[in-house]
């Protein structure tokens, strides 16, 4: 009986293939904060030698919405179901667009004006996936992620914001 | 039965809170916690007209039981990004 289980090399060897068959094509990472995003810490995240093309996009809180002036901005977020949802479409968007790499961050409190509420940064082999992939994702987070901003306008006023019609 | 719910953004403070608990018949649905909470939340029955429920954090129909979930949830319009 005993000559019959594998010795310990073949079950290095079977446990080494079940590992190789098992890493991604794509690496995905995502998370919410509650302070600025440091943009620098997150270009290595999107590095791989395949990609030859690099996309960024920031989010960031615009002063002037027709004729009101934001102060700030505030945002909450349902946090796990808010990266459940963030993951779902990061992989959602590596595996339709061919990316290599994906990260988003998304900033939750209080975002000044200038400042990002949310960094998008992908790689793919070449550059149509990436410069397709970004709008995909901002139009799918603006439609599916459980996160609310409210505005604080400089004359003291707040609103939520619960966009009712088709995002644009 | 009474359940506790999550409330988000305005849905939150026009209820004062970010649970609130409510009865809704045994075999409810999503709807049916919707509806209740348009006769609780009344200067919000417009817009939970526009929300989701979530169960265990993930989209239902609002044809769904919510029997077993753990957590239900109601996703106003969502505006991140």
């Amino acid at each position: 009986m005993q000559r019959r289980l594998p010795g310990p090399k073949k079950l290095q060897s079977s446990l080494l293939s079940v590992a190789v068959e098992q890493v991604p094509k794509f690496s995905c990472q995502v998370c919410l904060v509650q302070k600025p995003i440091d943009i620098a810490q997150l270009q290595p995240l999107i590095s791989d030698h395949d990609a030859g093309a690099h996309g960024w996009f920031y989010g960031v809180t615009r002063r002037r919405t027709g004729d009101k002036i934001t102060a700030s901005l505030s945002y909450q977020a349902h946090p796990v179901m808010a990266e459940k949802e963030l993951a779902r479409l990061a992989n959602e968007a590596a595996n339709r667009f061919e990316l290599k790499c994906i990260v988003i961050v998304h900033r939750t409190g209080e975002v000044p004006v200038g400042e990002a509420s949310i960094v998008i940064g992908c790689s793919s082999p070449h550059r149509r996936q990436t410069f397709a992939a970004l709008p995909w994702l901002m139009d799918e987070i603006k439609r599916e992620v459980p996160i609310w901003k409210r505005e604080t306008y400089t004359d003291g006023s707040q609103e939520w914001v619960h966009p009712i019609t088709e995002v644009t | 039965m009474q359940i506790n719910v999550l409330l988000f953004a305005s849905l939150r403070d026009a209820a004062g809170g970010d649970v609130i608990e409510i009865e809704v018949p045994e075999f409810a649905t999503a709807a049916d916690v919707l509806s209740e909470l348009k006769d609780r939340v009344p200067e919000s029955a417009t817009l939970l007209s526009s929300c989701r429920v979530a169960l265990d954090c993930r989209y239902v129909s609002n044809a769904t039981s919510i029997a077993g979930a753990k957590e239900i949830a109601i996703i106003p319009p969502v505006s991140g990004g």
